[in-house]
């Protein structure tokens, strides 16, 4: 067990394009630590390097204390799982398995007890003598995951394991995935470009965009407190709308601020009572009513765009007809119009636990 | 149930018809011939062609020629075969390592024998494995190694038409393995890495058995072209020296367009048929456990 700490990382290619930029975090001893952000922000990329498989251009990672910037994969003491699995099509689940071992030189009987074992906690004993090929989605990323399992490394690297599956598996082994790390208590890092993956999954997240690290913080913390207007938008769904002073009946009592801010209000913080003298006004004709069952998507447009709410679905008006919708002044999140940095408001209490207030 | 119908037969006709004749009928043919006493003087005269049955077998089975060149065509496909593999995995696995803007024209220089007409090669050869004047010979000079007989020894002609077999031959391999080696994911290599794989493991343990299906196959298109050796020894030996390199193909030539044994060439050709479908028929039914998805 080892946390993964990394200082300053920079990844430029040999195109002279920079991945990475400047990038620090650390996943503590044991964490599930959830690196999210969309296609092309550099998080594969970002895996790569922890593992060994491409060299950083500047900075320092260290593994359990350990300086792992000049050490070769193999000496890293880290499995990784990969999106499209990785698994040697050539060989049985049980050669997949004991793969890592073999080539180590591990006694025969030891291998024989590791395999069987790591194969009996995923529930892969039956399929030992198969090839992967012969496997189903969910069976080739339990192997996978088993592969990883067997060396028990320091530190686990997960790159998008579950995006090759489908929806309902995917939640089937997000869940096992969770209990299995709760019952190794190694480290891991999580790769994905699903957000709802991170907030569920993370015990914290790291997002990055453009190769920088955008915020660090638990899922609520990021999802309430979001540190910039990306963040905001990539974290949550549907996404955060973005409003001007204007689209509220009242632009005068918006919250205080210099002109030059954005607001933010998440679909779900609207309603259709008030519920205190001050909340904040907005309307707007019902272009769309979109049901999710329980609750509905309605979308509205009024002159200074498209607005996008989460309500329940009783007693709505119909599309085409006008609607009033009420916000607390504390679920409004204020961003800084030139550089899309998070603006506190004053005096407002927010509705989202504050850092000092999180649980573990 | 497909249903027959003779719209399907026509689409099918042109390619039966190219069969049966350039294919079928020959063989039919040629299994006719294997049966009689044909020769030059049967052209002459018709009255001379008899019907033998199996005779020209049983002479085959007892021809001493005929067992020295089954021998030495077996050399050259055992010998052969592994070694224009070796080279065509081991030229591709290099070539992929050189520097990107190298790599045509080692790629290039190394296919060239591939395209070329076997004859100028030969000629070529011989040139180069002139015991006095050859290129060969030379090298071996300046090593301080006596001038070799390469084409007049019994013993060595036929490991030089295997090497200049294997030259000609191993490009079409690599350019193959080469093709094959790139569908292997990037991602099994990765893996393999972090699970403490070092060069010779991912070799043999993932490119080598990743490979094992093209392998297979270019050991199947490699043995049937060597099993039909004809223009080498032809043009750098004759068969030569005391039919040490006289193949099975060169001796059905000889048999019958130099002696006019059309019945005995034919039973050769019969029996190299055979061998080829043998072969084809083990390659069928011994296919390797992994095959691609």
């Amino acid at each position: 067990m080892a946390a993964l700490e990394i200082e300053h990382v920079e990844k430029t290619l040999r195109s002279g394009q920079s991945v990475l930029r400047d990038v620090s975090f650390t996943a503590r001893d044991g964490e599930l630590l959830a690196v999210v952000g969309p296609s092309g922000c550099g998080k594969s990329t970002l895996l790569r390097l922890v593992a060994g498989l491409d060299s950083i251009t500047a900075g320092v990672i260290r593994i359990g204390g350990r300086t792992v910037n000049e050490v070769p994969p193999q000496q890293r003491d880290v499995a990784m799982v990969f999106q499209n699995h990785a698994l040697y099509p050539h060989m049985t689940v049980y050669e997949n398995l004991a793969f890592g071992l073999r080539v180590r030189g591990t006694p025969r009987t030891q291998i024989d007890r590791r395999v069987r074992q790591t194969a009996a906690q995923l529930g892969l004993e039956a399929m030992l003598k198969r090839y992967p090929r012969e496997l189903s989605g969910g069976q080739r990323q339990r192997t996978a995951l088993g592969r990883a399992m067997l060396r028990n490394p320091a530190l686990f690297l997960l790159d998008e394991p579950l995006s090759s599956l489908d929806v309902p598996l995917r939640a089937e082994l997000r869940r096992e995935l969770a209990a299995l790390h709760r019952s190794l208590g190694t480290t891991m890092v999580y790769v994905t470009h699903d957000q709802s993956e991170a907030l569920s999954l993370g015990q914290r997240m790291v997002v990055l965009a453009g190769g920088r690290v955008q915020q660090i913080d638990t899922p609520i913390n990021v999802y309430h407190r979001p540190a910039n207007r990306f963040v905001a938008g990539f974290v949550g769904w549907p996404p955060m709308n973005f409003l001007t002073a204007e689209s509220f009946d009242d632009g005068a009592r918006v919250p205080a601020g210099a002109s030059g801010l954005e607001y933010g209000v998440r679909p779900e913080s609207f309603s259709t009572q008030a519920g205190g003298p001050d909340d904040l006004q907005l309307a707007g004709r019902i272009e769309r009513i979109e049901s999710q069952g329980s609750e509905c998507h309605i979308e509205l447009t009024q002159r200074f765009g498209r607005v996008l709410a989460r309500l329940r679905c009783e007693k709505l008006p119909r599309v085409g007809e006008q609607i009033r919708l009420w916000v607390r002044r504390s679920d409004l999140h204020a961003f800084d119009r030139t550089n899309g940095q998070r603006v506190e408001l004053m005096g407002l209490e927010r509705s989202g636990p504050r850092p000092e207030e999180r649980t573990q | 149930m497909m249903r027959k119908r003779p719209s399907g037969a026509l689409f099918v006709l042109p390619a039966l018809v190219l069969l049966a004749v350039f294919v079928f009928i020959p063989l039919i043919g040629v299994f006719g011939l294997s049966l009689t006493d044909f020769d030059v003087y049967s052209v002459a005269n018709p009255a001379n062609l008899h019907v033998i049955g199996a005779a020209n077998y049983w002479h085959l089975l007892r021809d001493r020629q005929a067992w020295q060149a089954l021998e030495t065509t077996l050399v050259v496909v055992v010998v052969g075969v592994p070694a224009t593999l070796l080279l065509s995995l081991i030229s591709a696995l290099m070539i992929e390592s050189i520097a990107e803007r190298w790599r045509g024209l080692f790629r290039t220089a190394l296919f060239v024998p591939v395209v070329c007409s076997t004859v100028a090669i030969a000629i070529s050869w011989r040139y180069l494995l002139n015991t006095r004047f050859g290129l060969v010979n030379h090298l071996l000079g300046l090593l301080g190694l006596r001038a070799v007989d390469w084409l007049g020894s019994p013993h060595l002609a036929i490991l030089a038409i295997t090497i200049v077999v294997v030259w000609k031959g191993f490009g079409y391999g690599m350019i193959i393995v080469s093709a094959a080696r790139k569908e292997i994911p990037d991602e099994l290599y990765d893996a393999a890495r972090i699970e403490g794989a070092g060069v010779p493991h991912r070799l043999l343990r993932i490119t080598v058995p990743m490979l094992a299906p093209t392998l297979g196959l270019l050991a199947l298109l490699d043995v049937s072209g060597y099993w039909q050796l004809f223009a080498e020894p032809y043009v750098l030996t004759q068969g030569g020296p005391l039919g040490s390199t006289t193949s099975l193909l060169l001796l059905m030539y000889e048999r019958g367009f130099r002696w006019w044994r059309w019945g005995a060439a034919s039973a050769i050709a019969m029996a190299l048929t055979a061998v080829m479908w043998l072969f084809a028929w083990v390659q069928r039914h011994t296919r390797a456990g992994w095959r691609g998805d």
